[in-house]
């Protein structure tokens, strides 16, 4: 509960209890620390909770919400929107979020159906082709960057790092219903999930229809997934790292970490997003910030757990 | 209880796996399926509890075809214990244990206290109860295949399937493995069908056995019939001496390689 | 025998190559004079203020400065503005503006504020009374005050007696309260003397994307603390904003005793006199800002009859510091078309080498502020 408008806890409690302050108190207070506080909740929340649905359904621990390829979609949806103005006709200023949600959908269903064939659906050939579609939307908002002039490319450069400095109110109200959504999805799957993270086949034999939770866990880390870009850009390695340090506390039951997940997640977010508003003279996107503590913490869980990754 | 396997035909792509696989089985008994490895063994095993779809024929249980079954009911039905288990997250075996319930678990409810109950008590069946706390990961061989019959049996089949469930085990435990396996199939009155390529085994613990050899049956019916000198040479290219022991049943002795006709 | 002849052809090829590669080394280590990369163009190498290109009297100077690099002095002959205005076709096409903002018969004044760009263009009319203090990113609006600042004090803008005038530092102070940080400042103009470090409110950020809300807040209380009562706007660049970004800073201005929020926009010569003219009207500087437009014009007008008389054109390749060409939406273009030359290589993308010298530019344009090393820039260095 820290910003740069400087509040004492205090005037805080004034302000909250017995409604005081200044209107200039109360507007900081309540239309921006407020809503870019619920906001980092909803994402960090569903992006963690997600995370955790992609590493049992991938049984990897090292599988994050964009394994499937779907932030790029988003990056992607964000960078035409940004550039050419895309939807602005039907969404107006709302056709960059709106373009990004859109997108983490129409990836979802490329790779979903590139990775379908007779037999059905296999894991690891759903994970190649959300590296491939992937990286090709990494591709082609590389492109939009070369061709883009210099406002616009700070412009994609600055949404692909993730910042909650434009969340408000509004961005809030957009992203609560498919965030919650895909979190209540997940939540009600945690004991599917247990099973499938303990082996498809097997969980199929024991009574799972594998094939409708594996729809079921994509569809809701899209919700999740494109309602947290669509308000603040990508975030990175929230997802890994979140559901990843809880399994190692209390091990990989989704019953205990699903909610964990959920208030962990939130929890970090916020705190990294306080790190990188307040910590620095000049504030930081949050995404940098994560991905700057995420990908030693990456290369440590490497080096310690590599058994567990590749057996 | 009566499994009926009526003219299962399987192919990947266009390669027959399986060709005209027709028997019956009923509670409380122990059938042993025989053949070497690439004969469709576990092939069989996945169409008879609706893991894969056959190209042709059926597979019903009292009469109701397994393929008009939801996952849900047919894990009523019938357990699985498969060949490989790979955990890529270390669950406790009281954790692991617990997942043979879904299918008997309300979605809504969560796990009730008879839930509970059985998972113990199929912990202490299968002597598990000990490290029922410990990461399945720690375990050994032995001691993995005996959570995972467990988990099995917290699903309170009807059919217990088992695929090679002695494989890689040292003899004493594969002798463990087997009496534990014969002595629950007595006690709760299942059908048990298991897979082996192991002879000795099989014509020790089975009731009735059946062989395959390149997605076909060859032999079927008791124990003693399936497992001859013949049938050894011809499918298995072994020489064998069979005789009855009363300590162990049927003794199979492996002389060595069969000579090949021709050629001696 | 395979394997054989190839492992001789690698070996020969790398002889050949790392003999050329000495060679070439040697030959250019040699050369005084310089050559290679860009040099190769024996193009006019010039160099301009970023700030001075986006709607500030900077455009007409920077105008002026390229016309005497490339062509030599400017002609004596003096206009009037009567002459300027009489001949239509300069008149209509650089200097009738549409003003962006009025004075209402109340003596507030009634601004356009303006998001996104093109056909995506939104414009809100703000209504304020007059500006006592500015919090603004980038840099232009600054510069613009800064000019007229030094009109009202008297003082040539940039001069030793500019740098000395403590009534214009207090002024501007005052009215540049705080916005863009001054690091930035620092870096991109020649302004960071006229500033007071410990009274400016500083953003820690250089656009409107990157300004923490709850930083403009306190920014805002910070300048209301040290000057009480005055009216303080937020000012930033609207191109790369939205209306629902307007909308929402706008409440959070007026809720922490801002009066308006405004952005703006421009993109041609005509944008930058009518911002020109509306910051001279909202911060009471219209003295200053009238004459000062005046004189814009006729100087622009001096430029555009000299052009008149210069026959040819020019292929001009600008090159901002990403290194890649300055694109062709904005002021930089709008500046080249007035010089009447050749801008298809001011298109946003990457040009390398071999295309520049099949394009052959003969000016080749770089950033003043362009910190890049001159062999980097001209694309000798490997």
């Amino acid at each position: 509960m820290v910003g740069n408008y400087k509040l004492s806890p205090g005037q805080v409690f004034d302000i909250l209890f017995r409604g005081g302050g200044s209107s200039g108190d109360r507007y900081i207070l309540f239309d921006v620390r407020i809503p870019r506080l619920l906001c980092c909740c909803l994402v960090g929340a569903g992006l963690s909770v997600s995370g955790l649905a992609m590493q049992s359904l991938f049984k990897n621990p090292m599988a994050s919400p964009s394994i499937l390829g779907i932030s790029s979609g988003a990056a992607f949806g964000a960078s035409i929107a940004i550039s050419f103005g895309v939807g602005a006709g039907l969404f107006g200023s709302f056709n960059t979020p709106v373009l990004a949600f859109v997108f983490c959908f129409i990836t979802m269903g490329i790779v979903y159906a590139i990775a379908k064939t007779r037999y059905g659906v296999a894991t690891v050939t759903l994970l190649l082709a959300g590296v491939a579609v992937g990286a090709f939307f990494n591709g082609m908002v590389s492109l939009m960057q070369y061709i883009a002039d210099e406002d616009t490319l700070s412009a994609i450069v600055y949404w692909t790092m993730g910042s909650f400095n434009k969340c408000g109110w509004m961005s809030f109200r957009m992203a609560i219903v498919p965030v919650t959504a895909g979190i209540i999805a997940i939540v009600m799957m945690v004991r599917e999930l247990n099973l499938v993270s303990a082996g498809e086949e097997q969980a199929a034999n024991m009574g799972v229809n594998v094939r409708l939770v594996r729809i079921a866990a994509i569809v809701a880390t899209s919700l999740c997934v494109g309602g947290s870009v669509a308000i603040s850009g990508t975030i990175g390695f929230v997802g890994l790292i979140v559901p990843h340090i809880f399994r190692m506390i209390v091990g990989p039951n989704h019953k205990v970490l699903a909610p964990l997940c959920i208030l962990g997640g939130a929890a970090f977010m916020m705190a990294m997003d306080t790190i990188a508003k307040a910590a620095f003279e000049v504030s930081l996107p949050v995404g940098v910030l994560t991905a700057l503590l995420g990908a030693p913490f990456f290369v440590y869980v490497l080096r310690t757990r590599r058994r567990d990754i590749w057996e | 209880m009566r499994l009926i396997v009526d003219g299962v035909n399987f192919s990947y792509e266009s390669k027959e796996v399986l060709r005209g696989i027709t028997f019956e089985a009923k509670a409380g008994e122990v059938l042993g399926i025989m053949g070497q490895n690439g004969s469709g063994k576990t092939t069989l095993l996945k169409c008879i509890n609706a893991g894969l779809r056959p190209s042709h024929g059926v597979v019903t249980v009292d009469g109701r075809d397994v393929l008009d079954m939801s996952r849900r009911e047919i894990a009523k039905e019938m357990a699985m214990v498969m060949q490989s288990m790979n955990m890529t997250f270390p669950f406790t075996v009281y954790e692991t244990v617990l997942m043979g319930r879904y299918s008997r678990i309300d979605s809504f409810s969560g796990e009730t206290r008879e839930d509970v109950e059985a998972t113990y008590e199929a912990m202490r069946d299968t002597n598990v109860i000990q490290f029922m706390e410990r990461s399945i990961n720690e375990l050994s061989g032995g001691e993995r295949r005996r959570v995972l019959i467990a988990r099995a049996l917290v699903q309170e089949p009807r059919v217990l399937l088992l695929d090679e469930p002695t494989l890689h085990l040292d003899v004493n435990h594969q002798f463990e493995l087997m009496n534990l396996i014969t002595r629950l199939a007595r006690e709760k009155s299942m059908l048990v069908v298991f897979v082996t390529h192991d002879i000795v085994l099989a014509a020790r613990y089975c009731d009735r056995a059946i062989m395959m050899s390149d997605g076909e049956i060859v032999s079927a019916g008791l124990t003693n019939d399936v497992i001859t000198p013949e049938n050894l040479r011809d499918y298995f290219k072994v020489e064998a001496e069979i005789r009855e022991d009363p300590r162990v049943g049927l003794n199979v002795t492996m002389i060595g390689q069969a000579v090949p006709p021709g050629k001696g | 025998m395979n394997t054989k002849t190839l492992a001789i052809a690698a070996v020969a090829v790398l002889l050949v190559a790392g003999a050329g590669a000495t060679a070439y080394v040697l030959t250019t280590d040699k050369e005084e004079e310089k050559t290679g990369g860009l040099y190769d163009l024996e193009a006019m190498v010039l160099k301009v203020d970023m700030g001075g290109i986006t709607a500030t009297p900077n455009i007409v100077y920077t105008i002026e400065m390229l016309y005497e690099k490339v062509y030599g002095k400017l002609p004596d002959a003096e206009y009037t503005l009567d002459e300027a205005r009489a001949d239509t076709e300069f008149w209509d096409a650089y200097c009738d503006y549409k003003p962006s903002a009025v004075k209402n018969k109340d003596g507030t004044y009634t601004v356009d504020s303006k998001t996104g760009r093109g056909k995506n263009q939104v414009t809100t009319k703000v209504t304020m009374g007059r500006v006592d203090c500015i919090i603004s990113t980038g840099s232009m609006y600054m510069t613009t005050i800064y000019n007229l600042l030094c009109h009202k004090h008297g003082v040539e803008p940039y001069s030793a007696e500019a740098k000395g005038s403590d009534g214009l530092k207090t002024d501007f102070q005052k009215l540049i309260a705080g916005g863009t940080s001054l690091d930035y400042v620092e870096g991109n103009t020649e302004l960071i003397g006229y500033f007071n470090k410990a009274t400016y409110a500083d953003a820690g950020a250089n656009s409107m994307g990157n300004y923490d809300k709850e930083t403009m807040g306190q920014n805002i209380r910070d300048v209301l603390g040290l000057h009480p009562g005055s009216n303080v706007v937020v000012m930033g660049s609207g191109s790369h904003s939205d209306q629902a970004f307007f909308e929402s800073t706008d409440a959070l201005v007026k809720e922490t005793g801002g009066i308006a929020l405004l952005l703006i926009a421009g993109s041609t010569i005509k944008d930058a006199f009518a911002n020109i003219e509306a910051l001279g009207m909202i911060t009471g500087l219209s003295a200053q800002s009238e004459p000062l437009l005046k004189d814009l014009q006729v100087r622009l007008y001096a430029v555009y009859k000299a052009l008149k008389t210069q026959e040819g054109t020019h292929k001009v390749y600008w090159e901002a510091s990403n290194g890649k060409a300055v694109s062709g939406r904005g002021t930089s273009k709008a500046v080249m078309d007035f010089m009447g030359w050749d801008t298809t290589l001011m298109d946003g993308a990457e040009h390398d080498l071999e295309n520049l010298n099949q394009e052959k530019p003969d000016i080749i344009v770089f950033y003043s502020n362009d910190t890049r090393p001159e062999d980097v820039r001209m694309r000798v260095a490997t």
